[in-house]
Parts: structure tokens; C-alpha cells; sequence
């Protein structure tokens, strides 16, 4: 399978977004996830806040999806 | 449906001879959540009723029995003690019903506490005695290895002797022998252990020990076994055989009071578990005028009474006191603390929990719970949005609601969760990751492997609806308590934003920026400059709706991918059916489980971080009557 130098580097690009923005948001969350299971040692109830507080940052990982796939929409349209 | 259920707070004056009629009528009603009276109000606190210290004593007993019926003493055979117990407790439970008196119970736990503390004491002491022997035995057997007597270590006027554990054992005689040639040394091994016995002159004391040290000597102690042998004839002769006899005598008898302590929890613990409950509900009345107010012959209690129940109360309390009873009814004022109870239909009440795990409405404002209903399950299906996955969930989710009756609520949320996956999975025409199936394509309003752009603007379209919706239901409560003018600066001008960027991309960009703009300056007066620094947050809110997206794409593209592979095994023979077979139910289950946890996650997180951000406080209490803990 022959491919045009071209398309590699989209690919790369569409990898490169997803892939820092994964790698930022595991980071946000394992602060988070730290602090939210300390949290919930002392308090069970605090459950539900530490999970939506954990959550939050994968936010990122779809911003960082969404454009992953413009990359790919936009080179494939040009 | 909307709002909580309606309270109404009542205040009950009545004379004290008639206080444990009325909080035995409160306690058995389950309707009034008291408030509790605070000594700043002017009048002092109740007193506990009179049975109440008897009460505390006797579960205090209870509950140190029943701890000891948990403690190690009867932890033997403890794997089907516990089978047999379990399924005991199953069948006597469903027979006997135990009749309490408070009297009487506290006089049987009483009896009850003392016999077995004392029995658990000459358990203890056993256990004790059985120790120490062993300890001491164990130094006779060092003795007798080293064939020595106990009259010989003890003191002697010209002789020293060290006996002790060593390391080990190269060199050390030699170089023992090198500081005086007159002693006498003798070692041998006790349980894989180097023991030494060195008796020299008393004035060489002093120069062998650094010898001995070198080798990590250490000395032992045999007090204790000096001390013993003048009682026990066994330990004077170092008779080690009668020793191990007499300590498999005490063994025996340790075993036997163990086996009649299981036999005892065993007839009680059924017993106790039942009384402490009782004793918890007798207590619990027992100690209520502690939350009232009471003066030298009355008493006062307060409280709040959901409004379809007041009738019946008033006329229970003015019937058992025979109209010598006194009672103010009041509306909910604006500083009260008014406990919220769900006002739901049966179908929505499983998502109350997904409140509660949040945080619980305040009275006044709109209950959200109702939303989470129709949402919830749409976006989880969205997600998932797969006819097969749905199916299979859907069933997994029933099986164990039977199984696990005390998560109800948890697994209706999933089962109506699985239905709208199953619904999606229709419109997206997926099956198992399969957009056909032996050549026949499934029809389909929308791919979710091919048109990924459409999916992603479909998914931006509902969360600008959702947050709409959000935004005018904070409307509504902000109208509700701070005017139009107002709620319409805070809210509204957040949806004129909206409006503005679609005007701007649709129709003219400029109309857009001026419609923006008005609905910048009403935002900057209605929410000052926290709004305006929050006006790229309506953006990123409606942004990260692309998870609908995002989630379900990702759970496609996983199932293609182990439809492909297990495709290729397929047609390459028998061998590569079996594995392919493996791998399209390994796969698939992974991908469910990962299927039903993300969705799960992000469609609640849609919820408490995007949607309640726009409208929800929170913060209530729940409603607890009197009387609600005994079920």
C-alpha cells in the first residue's frame, strides 16, 4: 500500500490532536481523582461530586477529537 | 410533578402527661419531620422519658454481646458456621416473632452479658495460661538440648555461665579457647536455631562476652522457668513429654469452651439481632422530647407535615389527647429550612437518585428530576445506540434487578437507558457493530461509521436545545423570585446569544453582531462581570455535547474493528471459526461493559455540569419523619 506523503502528515496531525489532548486530560484527572478519593475517605456522600469533579476535564479529549476529524475533513475536502 | 410535595409546619402545644401517647401515635403515623428545638429559643430541652437510661444500658450490652459474637472467639469453622447460620436466620425469621418487654429484656441482657463475659473471660485466661507454657516449655527444651539440669544455671560464687541463642557456630570454640582453656562449652541447634551454654571462671566474664557478641549472642531468661519449677514438679525434672501432656490437657479444654461458645452465640445471636432492633426504636421515642421544647407541665413540638397528610394527623393528635391539645398551623415562610420529599409518578421516581447523588432541590425552586427522565436515557442511548447492545443490556439489567432488589432504583434507570438504546439503534441501524447482515443492509436514517459530520452537528443542535431548556427553566425560578426584569437580564440574554451567532452564520453577520451585542450589555447588567467572563462558557457548554458524538463513534469503530478481525478468522478454517468466536464474545463484552460505563458517566456529567450549571442550587434537605429508620 503506497501512500502520499501528504496524507501521512494529515494522519499525524489528527493523531497528534487527539493524542496530547488525551495525555493533558489524564493528567487533570489524576489530580483530581486523587483529591476526590481523599474527599470521599472522609465523607461517602461526596461520591457523586468526586465522580462528576473526575469527569470534567475528558471534555478536553473530545475537543481534542472534534478536531481530529475536522483535520481529516478539511484535507479530504481539499 | 415539577415541584416537591407541599408542607405545611405545625406547632403542637399539649400537657406532658400526655407526651408518650402522642410520640408513640408520631412514631407509628411516619409523617411528622420534626424540627429540632434549639435552648436559644428561650425554653429548655425535654427530658428523656423514663425508661431510658434501662433503654441505653441494655443496648449498650446488646451490642457489646453481639460484638463478641463477632470476635475471634467464635471465628472457628467460621466459613460454615456462617452458611449454616445464614440460612438458619432465613428460616427463623420467617417464624418467630420475638415478643420484648423493655423490663424484662433489660433484665434477661443483663444475666445474659454476665454469663458469657465470664465465660469469655475463662476463655481468655485459658488462652493466656496456654501461652505462657508454651514459652516456658520451650526454654526446658533449650535446657534439656544442652543437657543441662535447672539447679545448674543458677548463681554460683567462682563460676559464670552465658547460655544464649548464636548465629553461628565457626571458630566460635577456638576462639573461645584462646581467652582461657578453662570452661566448659556445649552447643547445639533447637528448632534451626545455634544454642550455646558457656560456664567459665568469674574472672573471664568479661573477656568472653565480645567473643560471644561477635557471633550476635543472645542471652535467655529463665526466670520464668526457675519461677514455675518450684510449683510444677514437670518443669523441676524437665520432664518434657508430662509438659506437652498436660499442655494438650489445657488445649482440650480451651477447645471445649470454645465449642460451647459457638453453641451459645449460635441460640442468641438471632435473639439479640431482633432486640436491638426493638431496643432502637425504644430508645429512639424514648429519647424524642429531647427535640422538643417543655415547660414545667407542657410540652412543645415542631415540624413540617406534607400538605395531603395534615388532616389525618390534626385529627389523630386532637383524638388520643381527647382535645387537650393545642396546634398552630403555618405556611412556609421565605428563611425556612422546608424539607423536600419527591413528587413524582412512579416511572420518573427511579432518577430521584441520580438527584440525590447530586444534590437535593430547594423547596422553592423546579424539581429536575422529571428532565433527567426524558433525557437521561436519550443521551445514554445515543451513546450506546446499538440494537444488539441494547438488547443484551436491556436483559442483563432486568436479570439483575431481580437478583439485587435493593439497587431498584439504579437498575430501572439502566433498563429505561437500554430501551432508548435499543431505540437508537434502530434509527442508527446497527447491529452488533454490523451495518448489514448476510448482505442485507439495515436500514438506517443516519450511519454513525460514515457520516460523522452529521452526527457531530446533530449532537452541537441537542445540547444547544438542552441548554436552552436549562436556561429557561432558570428563567422560571428566577421569575419566580426576583421578577421578570431580572430573570430576564440573567437567562434570556444568554439565549439571545445563542440566537445571535445562529443569525450570524445563517442570515447576516451583522444582524448577528448586533443582536450579540444587546445581548452582551443586558448580560454585563443582569450578571456584571462574572458574566461577561463567563460568555465563552455557553460555547464550550454546547461544545462538549460533541461527547454524544464522540462516545458513540468510538463504540462503532471498537465493534467494527472486532467484526473485521473475527471476519478474517472466519475464512481462514475450523481452528479460525473457534477463535473467532472467542474473540467476537470477548470483544463485544468488553465493549459493552466500556459501552454501559462511559455513556453512563457522561450522560450524567451532561446533566450536573452543563444542564443544572443554568438553572439548579440545590442544597435541601431530604424529608425524614419520625419513625421512618424502624423499616
Amino acid at each position: 500500500m503506497v501512500v502520499e506523503i501528504g496524507t501521512g502528515l494529515v494522519a499525524l496531525a489528527a493523531a497528534t490532536a487527539i493524542g496530547l489532548s488525551a495525555i493533558a486530560a489524564a493528567l487533570a484527572e489524576k489530580a483530581i481523582g486523587t483529591a476526590a478519593i481523599g474527599a470521599m475517605a472522609e465523607n461517602e456522600n461526596l461520591f457523586g461530586k468526586g465522580l462528576i469533579l473526575t469527569v470534567i476535564p475528558e471534555t478536553i479529549v473530545i475537543f481534542g477529537l472534534v478536531v481530529a476529524i475536522m483535520i481529516i475533513g478539511l484535507a479530504g475536502a481539499a | 410533578m415539577l415541584k416537591p410535595k407541599g408542607m405545611i409546619k405545625i406547632t403542637a402545644v399539649a400537657p406532658k402527661r400526655y407526651q408518650s401517647l402522642i410520640i408513640e401515635k408520631l412514631y407509628s403515623q411516619k409523617v411528622l419531620h420534626i424540627i429540632e428545638h434549639s435552648k436559644s429559643m428561650g425554653l429548655d430541652i425535654g427530658k428523656p422519658l423514663q425508661h431510658s437510661a434501662i433503654l441505653s444500658e441494655t443496648l449498650v450490652k446488646i451490642r457489646s454481646l453481639l460484638s463478641y459474637f463477632k470476635g475471634k472467639e467464635f471465628q472457628q469453622n467460621a466459613k460454615d458456621a456462617k452458611n449454616t447460620n445464614a440460612k438458619d436466620a432465613k428460616i427463623k425469621s420467617e417464624n418467630v416473632v420475638y415478643e420484648f418487654k423493655t423490663k424484662e429484656l433489660h433484665e434477661e441482657i443483663i444475666k445474659l452479658h454476665e454469663q458469657i463475659a465470664s465465660e469469655i473471660k475463662d476463655y481468655k485466661d485459658i488462652e493466656q495460661e496456654i501461652k505462657r507454657r508454651k514459652i516456658i516449655a520451650s526454654k526446658a527444651h533449650t535446657l534439656k538440648n544442652l543437657e543441662l539440669d535447672l539447679e545448674l544455671i543458677g548463681q554460683y560464687e567462682s563460676l559464670y555461665h552465658y547460655i544464649g541463642y548464636i548465629e553461628s557456630k565457626e571458630e566460635l570454640t577456638s576462639s573461645l579457647k584462646s581467652v582461657t582453656q578453662r570452661m566448659h562449652v556445649k552447643i547445639s541447634r533447637v528448632d534451626g536455631k545455634h544454642i550455646i551454654s558457656v560456664f567459665i571462671d568469674k574472672e573471664y566474664k568479661d573477656k568472653v562476652y565480645p567473643v560471644l557478641e561477635k557471633h550476635k549472642f543472645q542471652s535467655i531468661d529463665f526466670s520464668d522457668l526457675q519461677n514455675e519449677s518450684q510449683k510444677d514438679k514437670d518443669f523441676e525434672k524437665l520432664d518434657l513429654n508430662k509438659i506437652q501432656e498436660k499442655t494438650i490437657q489445657f488445649e482440650n479444654k480451651k477447645e471445649k469452651l470454645q465449642q460451647k461458645l459457638i453453641s451459645v452465640s449460635k441460640k442468641h445471636i438471632h435473639y439479640l439481632e431482633h432486640a436491638e432492633k426493638f431496643v432502637v426504636r425504644e430508645l429512639e421515642k424514648a429519647e424524642a422530647p429531647l427535640k422538643f421544647a417543655s415547660t414545667e407541665e407542657t410540652f412543645i413540638v415542631s415540624g413540617w407535615v406534607p400538605e395531603d397528610k395534615l388532616e389525618r394527623t390534626l385529627t389523630s393528635l386532637q383524638k388520643i389527647t381527647k382535645d387537650k391539645i393545642y396546634i398552630e398551623i403555618k405556611k412556609p415562610g421565605h428563611h425556612d429550612n422546608i424539607p423536600i420529599q419527591f413528587n413524582n409518578p412512579k416511572p420518573v421516581k427511579p432518577f430521584e437518585f441520580l438527584m440525590e447523588l447530586f444534590s437535593i432541590p430547594k423547596y422553592t425552586e423546579i424539581d429536575p428530576t422529571f428532565f433527567m427522565f426524558l433525557t437521561f436515557p436519550l443521551f445514554f442511548g445515543f451513546m450506546l445506540g446499538d440494537f444488539g447492545y441494547g438488547l443484551i443490556t436491556l436483559i442483563v439489567f432486568l436479570l439483575m434487578k431481580k437478583f439485587m432488589p435493593q439497587f431498584k432504583a439504579f437498575f430501572n434507570i439502566l433498563i429505561f437507558s437500554s430501551i432508548a438504546t435499543i431505540f437508537f439503534g434502530l434509527i442508527f441501524g446497527e447491529f452488533f457493530g454490523y451495518e448489514e447482515l448476510a448482505g442485507f443492509a439495515i436500514p438506517h436514517l443516519l450511519s454513525r461509521s460514515k457520516q460523522i459530520m452529521d452526527l457531530l452537528t446533530l449532537s452541537l443542535i441537542i445540547g444547544a436545545i438542552h441548554i436552552t431548556l436549562g436556561l429557561l427553566i432558570g428563567f422560571y425560578n428566577e421569575l419566580m423570585h426576583h421578577g421578570f426584569v431580572k430573570a430576564f437580564m440573567e437567562k434570556i440574554s444568554w439565549i439571545l446569544l445563542e440566537v445571535a451567532v445562529i443569525i450570524g452564520y445563517f442570515a447576516n453577520v451583522w444582524a448577528g453582531v448586533v443582536v450579540g451585542a444587546i445581548a452582551i450589555i443586558l448580560l454585563g447588567i443582569g450578571e456584571g462581570v462574572k458574566g461577561l467572563i463567563e460568555i465563552p462558557s455557553i460555547f464550550s457548554n454546547i461544545l462538549s455535547y460533541a461527547r454524544l458524538m464522540a462516545l458513540g463513534v468510538a463504540s462503532v469503530k471498537l465493534a467494527e474493528v472486532i467484526n473485521h478481525y473475527a471476519g478474517q478468522m472466519f475464512a481462514s478454517g475450523t481452528m479460525g471459526i473457534v477463535f473467532g468466536v472467542i474473540l467476537l464474545i470477548i470483544g463485544h463484552v468488553i465493549n459493552i461493559a466500556l459501552g454501559i460505563m462511559g455513556p453512563f458517566l457522561h450522560s450524567l456529567r451532561l446533566h450536573y455540569v452543563e444542564f443544572f450549571t443554568k438553572f439548579y442550587s440545590g442544597g435541601g434537605t431530604s424529608y425524614s419523619p419520625f419513625g421512618r429508620e424502624a423499616d
